[in-house]
């Protein structure tokens, strides 16, 4: 083929500009075309500014999953082909001899799993690296207590962070309950308390989180329904979607906020039942009208078609679905303190874990740094206009209502004040906090 | 409404080009030299074939075009880079030195398109790049990254 003499007039810039819209396999291919190329695309900044090109691409994310019954980890690629468009491969990653339990966090390509044995293990499923996550010192026991995780990026100092909390189950009303937070920090290997939200207005169960950095978010007010229970949420398309029961049988809700961390783009539509399935997590779209779905129970994914409202199954075997972007970031930043893996040591079943001596220096380390994130203070107030003189949270059984604040409020873990630590302008550097009443 | 203004480009093959001005600012290079006021000549773009011109004007009219729907300009896009890869890499340089953003992402994201499942062998070909591994160097890059090659 007649070598184009243009091709080779190309500015750099230029170049730099379209390889970073090439997927990630085909940049990990071209590192091999000469020196020059495997440098360029092994830059960080290219790294980088790939990453950024890409988590706005939010149909570009794919599943990624546990099988039921290996309990190995599986990603799974959509074809997209006219003969057969729900057809998709799902492939094992050759990762380690963990049987895994739950993928709990996705952020930027890096994906927190945790095996049988309740051991946090951070992954990016697409350059198979892999690190463990050793506990806190201060960690809860596993046993007779609950934790929900997050992974998420800040910004501020180019770091991971996965944030925990856990509270102890079995605590009866009128005990004062306690939610403990704890953040690790990928670059330092460090674990730091935050500070512990005590609950004395009645008991709350953690739903669970998205992001990074501390706001708080408002949810659907719903003035029509007492019965409406919300029940689990999950990021599409860079939009936050709220799953809610309602007592209508042949019908789950499902609220989309259209606008970031605006109440009023709260927008609704329904998912008709299927009579097999009792419950669903939407995974992502694989059109404007194809949604995945985890159904809880079946271990497989469904594929539901919202203009239609009918239901497909996909031949793809798995449960705990989350989704994931192809991406370089490496679970190796900071090389850690404490205890971390490299992709080519041997399997660890357990992380290692420092000696008492080095956690208890950490643990003071990260006392003395100034504190930027120590507390975490949620409040269920209700929205201004809707303000009751009731002291319970004014919005029945839904996850808690809050207004984002765009000025911190005074510190406090009292539950009548909320502080903002670090209002998002965007969806991945904010954390909500969605809090539940029980009983 | 806005003065039609005509605007005339020299192209390095000495034709010239009548546009007009509101189409013509697409390109950010024209923009400035329209607002500096030096253009009541013709404006030489030496670094530009009539070949290439005529494409890109054709792509200026049409996104100037009201009316058109989304799926429209899409379904125009995509005919107009079903063109051959010389003749795209032209395009390119060309949108590059008339400093037009929308047109360069669009011709970048056709190219990534293109490369994109080629072989390094194809890439080496395509750019003409010589391969300055030993092959003790390139089976090592081709382990740290066997996981893009499965």
């Amino acid at each position: 083929m007649a070598m184009s003499e243009s091709a080779e007039k190309l500015p750099e810039d230029i170049i730099f500009d379209t390889l970073t819209r090439l997927p990630a396999k085909s940049i990990g291919q071209f590192r091999c075309i000469s020196k020059q190329w495997c440098s360029s695309l092994s830059d960080p900044k290219f790294i980088k500014a790939h990453l950024t090109f890409h988590s706005h691409k939010h149909d570009e994310v794919k599943p990624i999953l546990i099988s039921h019954v290996s309990r190995s980890l599986h990603t799974v690629t959509f074809k997209h082909d006219t003969h057969n468009p729900i057809d998709a491969i799902s492939r094992k990653l050759n990762l380690s001899d963990n049987m895994w339990q739950r993928v709990v966090g996705s952020c930027n390509g890096l994906v927190l799993v945790l095996n049988e044995e309740d051991d946090i293990f951070l992954i990016n499923p697409s350059t198979l690296e892999y690190r463990g996550i050793p506990n806190s010192r201060l960690a809860l026991p596993k046993h007779g207590t609950s934790s929900t995780y997050a992974l998420g990026y800040d910004v501020v100092s180019d770091d991971y962070k996965l944030v925990t909390l856990s509270h102890y189950e079995g605590v009866s009303e009128g005990d004062l309950f306690c939610t403990y937070a704890d953040v690790y920090s990928l670059r330092m290997g460090l674990w730091r308390r935050l500070e512990s939200l005590s609950h004395h207005g009645g008991l709350y169960t953690v739903l669970g989180f998205l992001y990074m950095g501390f706001a708080l978010v408002p949810i659907p007010t719903i003035l029509d329904d007492d019965h409406l229970h919300f029940s689990d949420f999950v990021t599409l398309r860079g939009c936050i979607y709220m799953l809610a029961n309602t007592t209508d049988q042949d019908k789950n809700d499902v609220w989309m906020m259209k606008e970031y961390g605006f109440a009023g783009s709260w927008t609704k539509f329904s998912v008709t039942q299927q009579s097999s399935i009792s419950g669903f997590t939407p995974i992502c779209f694989m059109s404007d009208d194809n949604i995945v779905l985890d159904a809880s129970g079946k271990e497989k994914l469904f594929i539901y078609n919202k203009k239609e409202e009918h239901w497909r199954e996909m031949n793809v075997d798995g449960i705990n679905a989350r989704t994931f972007m192809e991406s370089f970031v490496s679970p190796m930043i900071g090389k850690g303190t404490e205890g971390d893996a490299s992709p080519k040591e041997a399997p660890l079943k357990r992380p290692r874990r420092s000696g008492p001596s080095s956690d208890i220096e950490a643990e003071q380390r990260a006392e003395s740094a100034p504190d930027t994130e120590a507390t975490m203070a949620t409040s269920p107030l209700p929205d201004g206009d809707q303000a009751t003189t009731s002291e319970a949270p004014a919005y029945t059984e839904a996850a808690g209502a809050v207004p984002a604040s765009p000025n911190p409020a005074p510190k406090s873990d009292n539950l009548d004040e909320i502080s903002v630590l670090q209002p998002g302008k965007q969806l991945g550097s904010d954390i909500f906090l969605f809090l539940e009443p029980r009983g | 409404m806005s003065s039609t203004k005509l605007l005339t480009l020299k192209t390095s093959d000495g034709e010239e080009f009548k546009l007009d001005e509101a189409v013509a600012v697409k390109s950010q290079a024209i923009k400035n030299m329209v607002e500096d006021d030096c253009v009541s000549n013709a404006i030489p773009l030496p670094n530009v074939d009539s070949k290439t011109m005529t494409k890109v004007i054709e792509y200026w009219k049409k996104h100037s075009e009201e009316g058109v729907s989304k799926d429209q300009l899409n379904d125009f896009d995509k005919g107009f880079l079903e063109v051959h890869h010389s003749v795209l890499y032209d395009l390119l340089l060309a949108a590059n030195y008339l400093n037009d953003k929308e047109l360069v992402d669009v011709i970048c994201q056709e190219v990534a398109d293109r490369i994109k499942g080629k072989t390094p062998e194809e890439i080496r070909k395509e750019f003409d790049i010589k391969n300055d591994f030993t092959p003790e160097e390139e089976e090592k890059i081709r382990q740290e990254n066997a996981w893009a090659f499965d």
